[in-house]
């Protein structure tokens, strides 16, 4: 039963961070894409701030990721 | 390789077992050492015009000082060198393991070592630049009741800089692992040697050694020189 329960709960936090990482990163980059396409001369600026920006959206994810590791070590 | 410890293989004890030496202190020594011996043989036998290797030092302390003073503000330069080491300490150890090793970066006690320093550096260099009583005033506007907010808000940046760090290239270091084991058991259908392990693995080598690093050390140095910025500049108008 607790093993069961570690399972599923490590399960649910990496679905749930997949989730809204998922959301966060499309609307970044739908909005650096539209930035892009109405001023193409920024678009160096626009591609360095949004990978700095997705890799601290995937922060979020990746302390998830730690606390999954540090819970599959108790199945 | 064993993930059930945040750490580093230990490889030397003495006395008891209670003073030991892990892999990361050995490959961090030897990085160290390397980029040391780089830099100084970049940096000697200067001339006036520049030529072959003094090019491409030129290239990179440039570069390092013009991102310090973009983002930390114009005259505050000093930092520069500070930050230059800490980006090629720390991307150099991410990028070990293209090597086959542990990198050094993927053990907990590393990158809070690189994250307490650039605590311990925004806070003397603000408590240099405007007293203790000056930095105290500071951290008690707009209101006081504020002042356990803004230190749980200075305690919470070591924190999250080294578990972010931490957290990539382990994180890298466990999909690259995962992938040679699966390659190890596909290949046992065709033959007893591991051949697949060899060729297949270089993208994933790619992304999690080389573009992932230069990622997260950029995004360290960064965070650092903001928060930097934002203790010492901010200040500034304030008092």
């Amino acid at each position: 039963m607790n093993v069961l329960a570690i399972a599923i709960a490590i399960g649910i936090c990496m679905g749930l961070v997949g989730f809204g990482i998922a959301m966060g990163q499309g609307k970044s980059l739908s909005n650096a894409v539209e930035g892009i396409s109405k001023q193409p001369e920024a678009a160096a600026d626009i591609r360095t701030t949004l990978i700095v920006g997705m890799a601290i959206m995937e922060t979020m994810g990746v302390l998830t990721f730690v606390i999954a590791i540090i819970l599959s070590g108790k199945l | 390789m064993n993930f059930d410890e945040l750490g580093a293989r230990i490889i030397v004890t003495f006395g008891d077992g209670k003073v030991f030496l892990t892999e990361s202190f050995l490959f961090g020594v030897i990085v160290a050492v390397v980029i040391a011996v780089f830099g100084i043989w970049l940096g000697s036998n200067l001339k006036t015009v520049p030529k072959g290797k003094q090019i491409f030092s030129e290239l990179i302390v440039g570069w390092i000082y013009k991102f310090t003073k973009e983002n930390v503000g114009t005259g505050n330069e000093g930092y520069a060198p500070y930050i230059g080491t800490v980006f090629a300490f720390c991307m150099c150890g991410s990028m070990l393991g293209l090597f086959g090793f542990r990198p050094i970066t993927a053990d907990v006690n590393v990158t809070f070592a690189l994250s307490i320093l650039t605590f311990l550096l925004i806070q003397f260099s603000e408590v240099k630049k405007f007293g203790l009583f000056g930095k105290i005033k500071h951290m008690c506007e707009p209101y006081p009741f504020m002042l356990p907010l803004k230190i749980l808000e200075d305690l919470t940046l070591p924190i999250s800089l080294g578990f972010r760090l931490f957290g990539n290239i382990l994180g890298g270091l466990i999909v690259i692992d995962l992938w040679l084991n699966f390659m190890t058991y596909l290949s046992t259908y065709f033959s007893t040697v591991p051949f697949l392990r060899a060729v297949l693995v270089l993208p994933l080598n790619g992304f999690f050694d080389i573009f992932e690093p230069i990622i997260q050390t950029f995004i360290f140095t960064l965070l650092t020189m903001i928060f930097l910025g934002i203790g010492i500049n901010v200040s500034k108008q304030d008092s």
